[in-house]
């Protein structure tokens, strides 16, 4: 595990301790990228505030956390995006459709950067190529579902395709994304690789 | 329950989409049932989770649609610790405090609820009828497609008449509430979904007004269904995001 993780392994342990300030330099390191992602969504700075705090309520409360899923960025990206997803559904009239390549390019191409500005630059700059090697058609599913917020069967409605094609290339895309992706996954470029 | 899908590749797919939260409840429910015993899907979910960390990672890294901040620590602070304030951080300190709390929550909310039978708050509008009888159809249906589902659990939420005002419909991790026979919250207030863990203190679902047609949304929990031991719904004051229960209105028992 890389020095990153321990660390936030530790601080993890001390907040199912009930230390406020553990928790509190979670949200310092992570409480960013989950806004933004959250924000991203929802298109809305409120309803993002909103589901960061049920994020943090929800680390808070001790719930379930299993380091073997992944390091507390992903298990905390996954939250947000999950409870963003139930914001945005609830909220159809707010959904935003941020499902277009130029959007995500715009998305990773400028603008202020978090406080680890060259790690945070970096990823993202190998998650667009690894975005823009996808052919077109799969790049729209995966984008449909993650910053759309549609389930499958939606996308196969607002697409016109057959439910099962649509599965099929949103599997299709994740594991060529994987395939580009798989060195900068969770470590920081002076680390190695955590498994 | 028995494989679906002969083809795994099948199952792979619901990985995708389970990554992305992009499945249908029933489809989570099936997948959340099988990744329990499949560790070829385990591993593949795994690897779509880091590449939907990466894509939610993007997010970060730049924003050209504005650039408001995220809410400082200081601002959420108490919707997420709750309003006591801090103390010397001492982990021994803060451990008694969190277990006395855990306690005192315990007692006022499953404890007394679930163990004495009572203690719940009258209903707050006496006449509680739902939405129209479409949107009552639709609740019903959601229920009955629900208990003829593996892997499905539904229920009951009874008020202290042991009138059931509303369903929790529970697949995989995400919970929904359907109200039966619930009228609006008075005003300045929402209604509340708890979800009430074996051990530990109440896990707040969602608010709402969850009348008529605003069931639920399709929420996650913050603990497996296993775990629970009830699920309740209280009374709160709009616009704070509470952390315990404060009037609590109806309550149902989690079956295995």
């Amino acid at each position: 595990m890389s020095p990153a993780a321990l660390e936030d392994a530790a601080l993890l342990e001390r907040v199912a301790a009930g230390d406020e300030a553990a928790i509190e330099l979670i949200y310092q390191r992570y409480g960013g990228a989950c806004f933004a992602l959250a924000r991203r969504i929802l298109d809305d700075t409120q309803l993002a505030e909103d589901v960061v705090q049920q994020v943090f309520l929800a680390l808070w409360n001790g719930s379930g956390y299993d380091p073997r899923r992944g390091a507390v960025s992903t298990w905390l990206l996954s939250i947000t995006h999950h409870k963003a997803v139930d914001s945005v559904r609830k909220e159809g009239s707010r959904r935003k459709r941020l499902a277009s390549e130029q959007a995500l390019i715009e998305l990773a191409a400028a603008g202020p950067a978090p406080d680890d500005e060259v790690w945070a630059r970096m990823r993202a700059a190998r998650t667009r190529e690894a975005l823009k090697l996808l052919p077109a058609e799969q790049r729209e599913v995966v984008l449909l579902a993650y910053y759309g917020g549609y389930t499958q069967t939606e996308i196969a409605d607002l697409t016109g395709l057959p439910l099962g094609t649509v599965k099929s290339r949103t599997l299709t895309a994740m594991r060529r994304l994987r395939e580009h992706l798989g060195g900068v996954s969770e470590t920081r470029p002076d680390e190695g690789r955590v498994e | 329950m028995s494989t679906p899908y002969d083809d795994h590749e099948r199952w792979a797919e619901l990985a995708a989409g389970h990554a992305l939260h992009a499945l249908e409840p029933d489809e989570e429910a099936a997948f959340a049932e099988h990744l329990a015993t499949c560790a070829v899907c385990r591993a593949e979910l795994g690897e779509h989770e880091l590449v939907a960390a990466q894509l939610g990672a993007l997010a970060t890294a730049a924003d050209p649609v504005d650039e408001s901040a995220p809410p400082s620590w200081s601002s959420l602070r108490d919707s997420v610790i709750g309003n006591a304030r801090p103390t010397v951080p001492s982990l021994t300190a803060a451990r008694d405090r969190r277990r006395a709390r855990s306690a005192r929550l315990l007692g006022a909310a499953a404890g007394v609820i679930l163990l004495t039978g009572g203690g719940l708050a009258a209903w707050q509008l006496s006449s509680g009828g739902s939405g129209s009888s479409s949107e009552l159809a639709a609740a019903h249906a959601a229920v009955n497609r629900c208990e003829h589902m593996t892997g499905c659990h539904v229920v009951r939420l009874d008020d202290s008449t042991s009138k059931t005002r509303a369903a929790v419909v529970v697949s995989g991790d995400h919970a929904k509430m359907w109200p039966l026979a619930m009228s609006a919250p008075p005003s300045g207030h929402v209604f509340a979904l708890w979800q009430m863990p074996r051990a530990g203190r109440p896990r707040l679902v969602e608010t709402g007004t969850f009348t008529g047609a605003n069931a639920g949304s399709n929420a996650t929990l913050a603990a497996s269904y296993a775990d629970t031991a009830a699920f309740a719904v209280s009374l709160e004051p709009a616009g704070i995001l509470p952390t315990k229960p404060t009037t609590v209105l109806a309550v149902g028992n989690a079956s295995a």
